[in-house]
Protein backbone atom coordinates (compact mmCIF):
# COMPACT_ATOMS: atom_id res chain seq x y z
CA UNK A 1 0.00 0.00 0.00
CA UNK A 2 1.49 3.32 -1.49
CA UNK A 3 -1.26 5.43 1.53
CA UNK A 4 -0.34 7.96 2.08
CA UNK A 5 -0.95 9.28 -1.08
CA UNK A 6 -0.21 13.54 -1.30
CA UNK A 7 -0.48 15.72 -4.78
CA UNK A 8 -0.29 19.36 -5.52
CA UNK A 9 -2.14 21.87 -7.52
CA UNK A 10 -2.00 24.94 -8.37
CA UNK A 11 -5.92 26.48 -8.93
CA UNK A 12 -5.63 30.24 -9.49
CA UNK A 13 -4.28 33.49 -8.54
CA UNK A 14 -1.23 31.62 -6.69
CA UNK A 15 -3.17 29.73 -4.55
CA UNK A 16 -3.02 26.05 -4.45
CA UNK A 17 -4.62 23.23 -2.89
CA UNK A 18 -2.47 20.10 -1.57
CA UNK A 19 -4.37 17.19 -1.06
CA UNK A 20 -3.64 14.05 1.46
CA UNK A 21 -4.94 10.91 1.12
CA UNK A 22 -5.11 8.60 3.93
CA UNK A 23 -6.17 4.90 4.77
CA UNK A 24 -7.89 5.25 8.29
CA UNK A 25 -9.18 1.91 9.58
CA UNK A 26 -9.38 1.06 5.57
CA UNK A 27 -11.22 4.17 4.63
CA UNK A 28 -9.39 6.59 2.15
CA UNK A 29 -10.22 10.02 3.73
CA UNK A 30 -8.88 13.24 1.85
CA UNK A 31 -7.49 16.52 3.69
CA UNK A 32 -7.39 19.41 1.68
CA UNK A 33 -5.28 21.88 2.82
CA UNK A 34 -5.59 25.63 0.62
CA UNK A 35 -2.66 27.86 0.41
CA UNK A 36 -1.62 31.40 -0.62
CA UNK A 37 1.79 33.10 -0.36
CA UNK A 38 0.25 34.40 2.72
CA UNK A 39 0.15 30.98 4.12
CA UNK A 40 -2.61 28.34 4.50
CA UNK A 41 -6.28 29.47 3.58
CA UNK A 42 -7.91 26.74 4.69
CA UNK A 43 -8.69 22.74 5.09
CA UNK A 44 -11.67 20.53 4.76
CA UNK A 45 -11.51 16.59 4.94
CA UNK A 46 -13.18 14.21 3.10
CA UNK A 47 -14.06 10.72 3.14
CA UNK A 48 -16.63 8.13 1.90
CA UNK A 49 -19.00 9.07 5.03
CA UNK A 50 -18.53 12.56 4.34
CA UNK A 51 -18.09 13.06 0.52
CA UNK A 52 -18.85 17.04 -0.14
CA UNK A 53 -17.88 20.06 1.59
CA UNK A 54 -18.90 24.03 1.00
CA UNK A 55 -20.16 26.79 0.06
CA UNK A 56 -16.84 27.87 2.64
CA UNK A 57 -15.35 31.22 2.26
CA UNK A 58 -11.80 32.16 3.28
CA UNK A 59 -9.90 35.15 3.60
CA UNK A 60 -6.49 36.27 3.99
CA UNK A 61 -5.73 39.76 3.37
CA UNK A 62 -7.79 41.39 0.38
CA UNK A 63 -7.63 37.88 -1.00
CA UNK A 64 -10.34 35.60 -0.71
CA UNK A 65 -11.11 31.80 -1.70
CA UNK A 66 -15.10 30.55 -2.29
CA UNK A 67 -14.91 27.15 -2.56
CA UNK A 68 -18.98 26.47 -3.86
CA UNK A 69 -18.66 22.38 -3.51
CA UNK A 70 -15.35 19.87 -3.03
CA UNK A 71 -16.41 16.41 -4.09
CA UNK A 72 -14.84 13.33 -3.32
CA UNK A 73 -14.88 9.70 -5.07
CA UNK A 74 -12.87 6.89 -3.45
CA UNK A 75 -10.83 5.10 -5.90
CA UNK A 76 -11.86 1.11 -6.07
CA UNK A 77 -11.23 -1.54 -7.99
CA UNK A 78 -10.48 0.17 -11.67
CA UNK A 79 -11.99 3.43 -10.96
CA UNK A 80 -9.17 6.24 -9.57
CA UNK A 81 -10.30 8.23 -6.61
CA UNK A 82 -10.66 11.69 -7.04
CA UNK A 83 -10.93 15.42 -5.28
CA UNK A 84 -13.12 17.41 -7.45
CA UNK A 85 -13.41 21.39 -6.15
CA UNK A 86 -15.91 24.12 -7.99
CA UNK A 87 -15.31 27.99 -6.67
CA UNK A 88 -13.20 31.29 -7.42
CA UNK A 89 -10.08 33.20 -6.16
CA UNK A 90 -9.02 36.63 -5.63
CA UNK A 91 -5.56 37.62 -6.18
CA UNK A 92 -3.72 38.77 -3.11
CA UNK A 93 -5.51 42.33 -3.94
CA UNK A 94 -8.64 41.06 -3.71
CA UNK A 95 -8.60 41.80 -8.14
CA UNK A 96 -8.86 39.53 -10.85
CA UNK A 97 -11.41 37.00 -9.63
CA UNK A 98 -10.82 34.13 -11.39
CA UNK A 99 -13.11 30.68 -11.32
CA UNK A 100 -12.42 27.43 -11.30
CA UNK A 101 -13.97 23.90 -11.86
CA UNK A 102 -11.14 21.00 -11.52
CA UNK A 103 -9.53 17.98 -10.49
CA UNK A 104 -7.14 18.58 -7.93
CA UNK A 105 -5.72 15.02 -6.98
CA UNK A 106 -6.45 11.47 -8.33
CA UNK A 107 -5.13 8.39 -6.96
CA UNK A 108 -5.24 4.16 -7.81
CA UNK A 109 -6.95 2.05 -5.22
CA UNK A 110 -3.31 1.41 -4.59
CA UNK A 111 -2.77 4.86 -3.05
CA UNK A 112 -0.22 5.45 -6.53
CA UNK A 113 -0.87 8.48 -9.18
CA UNK A 114 -3.54 8.43 -10.98
CA UNK A 115 -4.36 8.53 -14.85
CA UNK A 116 -4.41 12.10 -14.50
CA UNK A 117 -1.84 12.88 -12.50
CA UNK A 118 0.45 11.21 -14.08
CA UNK A 119 -0.14 12.67 -17.36
CA UNK A 120 0.13 15.94 -15.70
CA UNK A 121 3.50 15.27 -14.45
CA UNK A 122 4.39 13.56 -18.08
CA UNK A 123 3.80 17.41 -19.26
CA UNK A 124 5.83 18.77 -17.06
CA UNK A 125 8.55 17.35 -18.34
CA UNK B 1 10.90 -52.61 16.29
CA UNK B 2 7.45 -54.39 16.04
CA UNK B 3 5.99 -51.93 18.41
CA UNK B 4 7.26 -49.04 16.73
CA UNK B 5 5.26 -49.57 13.30
CA UNK B 6 1.62 -49.39 14.97
CA UNK B 7 2.64 -46.26 16.86
CA UNK B 8 3.83 -44.71 13.46
CA UNK B 9 0.74 -45.87 11.77
CA UNK B 10 -1.43 -44.07 14.15
CA UNK B 11 0.37 -41.12 14.49
CA UNK B 12 -0.03 -40.87 10.65
CA UNK B 13 -3.07 -41.71 10.54
CA UNK B 14 -3.96 -39.27 13.20
CA UNK B 15 -2.29 -36.67 11.27
CA UNK B 16 -4.56 -37.42 7.88
CA UNK B 17 -8.05 -37.87 10.01
CA UNK B 18 -7.12 -33.99 11.40
CA UNK B 19 -5.94 -32.67 8.08
CA UNK B 20 -9.21 -34.41 6.35
CA UNK B 21 -11.38 -32.61 9.79
CA UNK B 22 -9.66 -29.31 8.98
CA UNK B 23 -10.29 -29.22 4.97
CA UNK B 24 -14.21 -29.71 6.14
CA UNK B 25 -14.14 -26.65 8.05
CA UNK B 26 -16.11 -24.06 5.80
CA UNK B 27 -13.75 -21.65 5.02
CA UNK B 28 -15.50 -18.17 5.24
CA UNK B 29 -12.40 -16.30 6.48
CA UNK B 30 -11.19 -16.83 2.73
CA UNK B 31 -13.38 -14.03 1.02
CA UNK B 32 -14.60 -12.24 3.78
CA UNK B 33 -13.81 -8.61 4.86
CA UNK B 34 -13.00 -7.87 8.82
CA UNK B 35 -16.73 -7.00 9.40
CA UNK B 36 -17.75 -9.01 12.18
CA UNK B 37 -17.68 -7.46 15.86
CA UNK B 38 -17.14 -9.53 18.97
CA UNK B 39 -20.38 -9.86 21.56
CA UNK B 40 -18.78 -9.08 24.90
CA UNK B 41 -16.51 -5.86 23.09
CA UNK B 42 -17.20 -2.44 22.34
CA UNK B 43 -17.22 -1.03 19.27
CA UNK B 44 -17.70 2.14 17.34
CA UNK B 45 -19.07 3.75 14.19
CA UNK B 46 -18.33 7.46 13.32
CA UNK B 47 -20.67 9.11 10.69
CA UNK B 48 -19.34 12.88 10.28
CA UNK B 49 -20.41 15.13 13.77
CA UNK B 50 -22.63 11.10 15.20
CA UNK B 51 -20.47 8.38 16.87
CA UNK B 52 -22.40 5.23 17.53
CA UNK B 53 -20.60 3.17 20.52
CA UNK B 54 -22.42 -0.16 20.94
CA UNK B 55 -21.69 -3.16 23.37
CA UNK B 56 -22.97 -6.61 22.28
CA UNK B 57 -24.11 -8.34 25.23
CA UNK B 58 -22.04 -12.00 25.03
CA UNK B 59 -25.19 -13.82 24.26
CA UNK B 60 -25.58 -12.08 20.91
CA UNK B 61 -29.27 -10.50 21.82
CA UNK B 62 -28.64 -7.37 23.30
CA UNK B 63 -26.87 -4.32 22.22
CA UNK B 64 -26.42 -1.39 24.63
CA UNK B 65 -25.82 2.25 22.58
CA UNK B 66 -24.35 5.46 23.71
CA UNK B 67 -24.73 8.48 21.20
CA UNK B 68 -22.22 10.91 20.97
CA UNK B 69 -22.95 14.09 18.75
CA UNK B 70 -19.87 16.33 19.00
CA UNK B 71 -17.85 14.17 21.39
CA UNK B 72 -20.82 14.96 24.02
CA UNK B 73 -23.45 12.17 25.31
CA UNK B 74 -26.86 12.80 23.01
CA UNK B 75 -28.74 9.28 23.13
CA UNK B 76 -28.73 5.99 25.12
CA UNK B 77 -30.46 3.29 24.05
CA UNK B 78 -30.84 -0.93 24.85
CA UNK B 79 -32.06 -2.92 22.43
CA UNK B 80 -33.32 -6.22 22.77
CA UNK B 81 -35.25 -8.70 20.60
CA UNK B 82 -38.54 -7.29 22.22
CA UNK B 83 -37.60 -3.77 22.22
CA UNK B 84 -35.45 -3.84 18.93
CA UNK B 85 -36.04 -0.31 17.26
CA UNK B 86 -34.53 3.14 18.94
CA UNK B 87 -36.09 6.07 16.95
CA UNK B 88 -34.20 9.35 17.82
CA UNK B 89 -34.13 12.85 17.10
CA UNK B 90 -30.72 14.47 18.57
CA UNK B 91 -29.08 17.98 18.08
CA UNK B 92 -25.99 19.85 19.96
CA UNK B 93 -24.67 22.66 18.76
CA UNK B 94 -24.47 22.70 15.35
CA UNK B 95 -24.36 18.88 14.78
CA UNK B 96 -27.96 16.91 14.54
CA UNK B 97 -28.34 13.10 13.81
CA UNK B 98 -31.89 12.08 13.08
CA UNK B 99 -33.43 8.24 12.25
CA UNK B 100 -33.20 4.75 13.76
CA UNK B 101 -31.56 2.16 15.21
CA UNK B 102 -33.07 -1.80 14.74
CA UNK B 103 -31.12 -4.91 16.43
CA UNK B 104 -31.73 -8.16 14.68
CA UNK B 105 -30.66 -10.69 16.96
CA UNK B 106 -28.05 -13.70 16.27
CA UNK B 107 -29.54 -16.75 15.34
CA UNK B 108 -28.30 -20.24 15.46
CA UNK B 109 -26.88 -20.00 11.75
CA UNK B 110 -27.21 -16.43 11.01
CA UNK B 111 -25.39 -13.53 12.30
CA UNK B 112 -26.32 -10.68 14.49
CA UNK B 113 -27.05 -7.18 13.02
CA UNK B 114 -27.49 -3.81 13.96
CA UNK B 115 -29.40 -1.61 11.42
CA UNK B 116 -29.22 1.92 10.87
CA UNK B 117 -31.27 4.97 8.84
CA UNK B 118 -29.57 8.06 9.63
CA UNK B 119 -29.43 11.52 8.29
CA UNK B 120 -26.24 12.82 10.29
CA UNK B 121 -24.53 16.34 9.87
CA UNK B 122 -21.38 17.75 9.14
CA UNK B 123 -20.68 20.19 10.28
CA UNK B 124 -17.33 21.04 9.38
CA UNK B 125 -18.37 20.51 5.73
CA UNK B 126 -21.60 22.54 6.22
CA UNK B 127 -23.42 19.33 4.53
CA UNK B 128 -25.50 16.64 5.58
CA UNK B 129 -25.52 13.19 5.04
CA UNK B 130 -27.25 10.06 5.20
CA UNK B 131 -26.73 6.46 6.08
CA UNK B 132 -28.88 3.00 5.52
CA UNK B 133 -27.61 -0.03 5.83
CA UNK B 134 -25.87 -2.07 8.81
CA UNK B 135 -23.63 -0.51 11.15
CA UNK B 136 -22.40 -4.06 13.01
CA UNK B 137 -22.93 -7.55 12.44
CA UNK B 138 -21.74 -10.25 14.62
CA UNK B 139 -21.71 -13.81 15.65
CA UNK B 140 -22.34 -15.74 19.04
CA UNK B 141 -23.33 -18.89 20.65
CA UNK B 142 -20.47 -20.88 20.08
CA UNK B 143 -20.16 -19.95 16.10
CA UNK B 144 -17.33 -18.93 15.09
CA UNK B 145 -16.84 -16.11 13.15
CA UNK B 146 -14.91 -15.29 10.10
CA UNK B 147 -11.24 -14.26 11.18
CA UNK B 148 -9.34 -12.98 8.06
CA UNK B 149 -5.68 -11.99 8.54
CA UNK B 150 -6.20 -8.22 8.21
CA UNK B 151 -8.04 -6.15 11.02
CA UNK B 152 -10.49 -3.16 10.36
CA UNK B 153 -10.10 -0.42 13.17
CA UNK B 154 -13.81 -0.04 14.00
Amino acid sequence: MAFPYSQTTPLVNSISAKTTVTLQGGMQVATIEYSSAAGLLGKMVLSPIQPTAGPETYKRGQQVLVINQATFTAAQGFVDGNVFVDGSGTDQHGKNDTPFSADIADWTSNGTAGAKAKKATAKEH
Amino acid sequence: MPVKIPATTGAILLLLISSFLYAQQPKADDCLPAVFSTPGQCSQRILGDLQIIYKIDSSGNTVTCVLLLNTQLAGLCRLTPTSSTYIFDLVLGNGSAKGSLTMFPSLKDTPGMLNGDISYSVSANNRSFVFKGVLAAWYANGISPPRPQQTINR
